[in-house]
């Protein structure tokens, strides 16, 4: 099952709803989370909720021994172990056929993975589980007595299939008690249906419109620069619309009974350098390749020599997370880069603004942050064309394609698809900006302000909702289905 | 000093009053808007309760599920079956939501809902359907320089004939891959409806070899196909007749027909050229000139674009209409030799309210939608009766020219000649002299068999891509003399000729 579904959106979200609705009691509110949660996981095969049920227990068991060890050394094997367990099962069913289809092209060795298909969400739930021992072993959370309720934080599914990596902490309270009323039924509500219309109605054309003008096959031969180029636009856009509407919606979810999940998107294309992109893209990720993998190997503290290497196998890691197969890790290796050239930038910029003593005039800081979302744009642009192409020859066709840039664009064809499309894109670029969060804030303080009744103000938002909704409903029955991009991780 | 002090006083007693005052203003105004609020709050969470109770109870009831769906044209996904290894490995899951979402009762409202969404994506007074990437066309060769096509030998055929599918009876699901046209292949091939009756009819069965149609430019109200010549194509058709004359002998004749698209006759040479189309005139001409000179060709491109002021080509199919057959007729003729009637010597009967294969393809466009066609048939004078055979070996007699009223609007063509059967035979009382023909078609040439039918005693109709037989023996057996090939652009494609080919061994 996907969040966009219709039996999803109007089987089993409404059903559930009823049921967390009808018994009102915490424990039967954690029990009925548990058992659709369980329901939903069912979707994707018995074998692998079986799979992610005992994954489960030795997380919890383990958590259980760190806590009551007393020696640090016991401790600290059962947390590799366990660590060592989920990435051991991780490494088996996503990267055996990569290792295989490596060694075949090395060495020739004909070997055929026997892994067919991959669990459902198990990239996400394999770093809960890692994020959940590393965190009691620290301290940093006291390990949970109930396996029950471990179970529901595990495999809850609000954020089972693409996310956010949900940390312990942040759900541990909740799980306890937590409130659903009208105000957060309606707030999460109004959330999951503008993430719903995200996808549904702004993601999905998108994601065609770049299947046609930069096909991931032996099509890309065939097409122009300029189709290259706006097709690239439009996977980038596809590729944050689709998953930050994804995180919208298990947010969204969240917020409806009473559980508040942290943001894991933050406008990442009005950033300002590839390290801020990065703070604003995927946060839970590239938060738990902070706290778990960077600063553990020491991070910053030990020298610019081992921090280079720190965020070589942060990046590295990265890119593999994303995909297993060779032009992942090239994108992880790509950002690595920009990373280093900008910490080197930003230091010799230090040293050379504590020399000098001019003030930089008003004109060249508008027009550095110009150039500077610029040169973002471009390379995050560029790093989604080499994240879609898994196949060499396809990617560098590509790259060239894009080398080529300014020819094509003459074409009545691509002229034509562009006006058949022109406002769909301009509505996908805004969504990606802040600009109708700012606009709808700025709005309902000015009401304040001027104290104004909100009525209309509501009245639009409920509107909205609906709107949205409906249309969404509509989209997903017309097209044909769309698993999410990030779905095989 | 006191004064001041005392004017101090009052201002501070004034502006503390003014502030206890505006304090209550923003207290009262915060409490109203906390009512407000939570007014809205209720009234958010009503209408998502009823709304989702609404939903929720429709995707319940199993009644009221459709099996097929009118719009797609398709039998929709069935409940599936529950088996242990599919509820193991999840695969009984994804069926089931497929299931869910392909027959939820009212899709096809939702189907027309989202194609009205997909209108408001951009601006859509001139709109291309379909895949763009498939802009490859072959240049056109100069046919100064061009050689006669050549003839297949016999030993080769079978080798070649396995490629394509040699029975007439192709189901529909096989079928479909090989004949799309490599051009303009595309994900979206139109189905043209064909069974003879009506009632026989169910839309969900798609039983005929789709006609591809690539891209669907919209413009107006009208929907064009864009052409993309192939050489490759051409010279299997070309080679293809001369091959068929040669096993016929000389003293039969041979007509080749190639019908150019609305594409190339209605619309202008630039903006043919410049949505990457080709010239289907130099393509006919191109074909025409590799074929030998003992097959009669006609050459009917520049009659049609004479008339393309008129009615020729329906707006919302790719067909043409039975009027541009009637000038390609007059060509054949004018090639045979013979007298054409007058339009006015059929009795005409008009149909109003067809909406084609355009009309899906380019996402239910609302240009198209409210801008139906009208079939106008020309039935003939000396009979207008049919026998035919059908895909299922029934054999049954059928009107010529059927009365479409009461089909609906996708499946009026289907008053020509009952539709795409494999074989009809066609018996004009009125005429004695022995005179028979085999016309080999696709769907393009429905339309024109009731112009010759008062010009031949036997008309044999074959529509190549369901029949399965020998054509050679046939035509000598049934002392038929003129063999006529009449095929769109679109189907000069070498899989069509190697279908043509199979039936004359």
């Amino acid at each position: 099952m996907t969040f966009s579904s219709l039996i999803f959106i109007i089987g089993f979200l409404p059903l559930f709803l009823l049921i967390y609705k009808i018994f009102p009691k915490q424990s039967s509110r954690n029990t009925t989370l548990l058992l659709f949660s369980i329901l939903f996981y069912l979707f994707g095969g018995l074998r692998f909720l079986l799979l992610l049920v005992a994954e489960a227990w030795i997380g919890w068991i383990a958590a259980l021994f760190i806590r009551k060890s007393k020696s640090k050394g016991t401790a600290r094997g059962v947390l590799i172990f366990s660590v060592a367990a989920f990435l051991g099962v991780l490494g088996i069913f996503k990267y055996t056929g990569f290792l295989f289809s490596s060694l075949d092209h090395l060495f020739g060795l004909q070997l055929k993975s026997p892994i067919a298909a991959l669990p459902l969400g198990i990239s996400f739930y394999t770093f809960k589980l890692i994020s959940y021992v590393a965190d009691v072993y620290h301290r940093r959370v006291k390990a949970e007595r109930n396996f029950l309720i471990f179970l529901t934080y595990v495999v809850c599914f609000h954020t089972i299939q693409q996310g956010p990596i949900v940390r312990y902490a942040d759900m541990s309270d909740a799980l306890q008690e937590r409130i659903m009323d009208r105000r957060t039924f309606s707030m999460g509500m109004y959330r999951f249906a503008l993430g719903l219309a995200k996808k549904a109605i702004l993601s999905d054309p998108v994601g065609k419109l770049a299947d046609q003008l930069l096909p991931a096959s032996s099509g890309i031969a065939s097409v122009s620069p300029a189709s290259a180029v706006l097709g690239s636009l439009c996977f980038t856009l596809q590729m944050y619309l689709d998953f930050s509407a994804y995180s919208d919606m298990a947010i969204g979810l969240g917020e409806m009974i009473g559980f508040h999940y942290k943001e894991n998107f933050d406008y990442p294309y009005i950033a300002s350098s590839v390290k801020d992109f990065w703070r604003r893209w995927h946060i839970s990720l590239s938060s738990f390749f902070r706290d778990y993998v960077y600063i553990p190997l020491g991070g910053n503290r030990r020298g610019f020599a081992r921090q280079t290497v720190n965020l070589l196998i942060v990046w590295l890691l990265t890119g593999l997370w994303h995909g297993a197969d060779w032009n992942f890790i090239l994108w992880g290796l790509y950002y690595f880069v920009f990373i280093c050239l900008e910490n080197i930038v930003r230091a010799v910029r230090r040293t050379r603004n504590e020399q000098s003593t001019r003030k930089p005039s008003i004109f060249s800081l508008t027009a550095g942050k110009a150039l500077r979302h610029i040169y973002t744009i471009l390379v995050f642009n560029l790093g989604w064309v080499i994240f879609r192409f898994t196949d060499f020859g396809q990617l560098q066709s590509a790259l060239s394609l894009l080398g080529r840039w300014y020819s094509g664009w003459k074409d009545a064809a691509l002229q034509l698809t562009i006006r058949n499309n022109l406002f769909l894109l301009i509505l996908c670029v805004l969504v990606s900006t802040p600009l109708f969060t700012n606009c709808s804030h700025r709005i309902e303080i000015w009401l304040q302000e001027k104290r104004i009744s909100k009525n209309i103000y509501y009245a639009v938002r409920l509107l909205l909702a609906c709107i949205c909704f409906v249309l969404a409903i509509c989209a997903l029955a017309g097209a044909t289905y769309h698993p999410f991009l990030y779905n095989q991780f | 000093m006191k004064k001041e002090m005392d004017n101090r006083d009052t201002n501070h007693a004034g502006t503390d009053q003014k502030h206890k005052r505006s304090q209550r203003d923003i207290h009262r105004y915060l409490k109203k808007n906390i009512r407000c609020h939570r007014r809205w709050q209720k009234l958010f969470c009503a209408v998502f309760c009823v709304g989702f109770g609404v939903f929720g109870i429709l995707g319940l009831s199993m009644d009221l599920r459709p099996k097929i769906s009118l719009l797609e044209k398709r039998t929709l996904a069935q409940f599936p079956e529950i088996s242990l290894s599919g509820i193991w490995t999840g695969d009984f899951f994804d069926k089931l939501s497929t299931w869910y979402s392909d027959t939820y009762p009212t899709r096809d409202a939702m189907l027309t809902i989202d194609s009205k969404i997909e209108e408001c994506y951009g601006i859509r007074k001139t709109a291309l359907y379909g895949n763009s990437s498939q802009t490859d066309a072959d240049a056109i060769p100069d046919t100064s320089s061009v050689s006669i096509a050549p003839i297949i030998q016999k030993p080769d055929n079978t080798t070649d004939s396995a490629v394509s599918s040699s029975s007439g009876t192709a189901s529909q699901s096989s079928s479909v891959p090989t004949e799309s046209e490599p051009d303009t292949s595309s994900d979206q091939s139109e189905t043209n409806s064909s069974s003879a009756a009506e009632s026989n009819q169910s839309d969900g069965t798609i039983h005929d070899v789709p006609d591809a149609v690539g891209q669907v430019y919209v413009t107006g109200d009208r929907g064009f196909d864009i052409y993309y010549f192939t050489q490759s194509n051409a010279d299997a058709y070309a080679s293809m007749i001369n091959t068929v004359q040669s096993r016929l002998g000389t003293n039969i004749n041979v007509y080749d027909l190639i019908i150019p698209t609305g594409f190339g006759v209605d619309l202008s040479e630039d903006v043919q050229k410049s949505l990457g189309g080709s010239s289907q005139k130099d393509a006919i001409n191109y074909t025409y000139s590799r074929i030998d000179s003992s097959v009669k060709k006609v050459a009917v491109y520049d009659t049609l674009v004479k008339h393309n002021s008129e009615y020729l080509y329906f707006r919302t199919d790719h067909h043409w209409t039975a009027l541009g057959a009637y000038y390609a007729y007059t060509d054949f003729c004018k090639s045979k030799g013979i007298q054409a009637h007058a339009v006015s010597d059929l009795t005409e009967k008009d149909y109003p309210g067809f909406i084609g294969t355009y009309y899906s393809l380019s996402n239910q466009s609302a240009a198209l939608g409210n801008n139906p066609d009208t079939v106008q048939t020309w039935t003939p004078a000396g009979t207008n009766e049919l026998t035919c055979n059908d895909q299922n070996g029934n054999t049954f007699t059928y009107p010529i020219v059927a009365d479409a009223s009461s089909y609906s609007s996708e499946n009026k063509y289907l008053a020509f000649i009952g539709g795409d059967q494999p074989y009809e035979e066609i018996h004009n009382p009125a005429i004695t002299d022995g005179s028979s023909c085999v016309i080999l078609k696709e769907s393009f040439g429905n339309c024109f068999v009731p112009w010759l039918v008062d010009h031949y005693q036997n008309i044999y109709v074959i529509d190549y891509r369901y029949y399965s037989g020998n054509l050679t023996q046939f035509v000598s057996d049934h002392q038929v003399s003129d063999v006529i090939f009449i095929n769109n652009t679109e189907a000069v494609t070498e899989d069509r000729a190697s279908m043509m080919l199979n039936l004359f061994p």
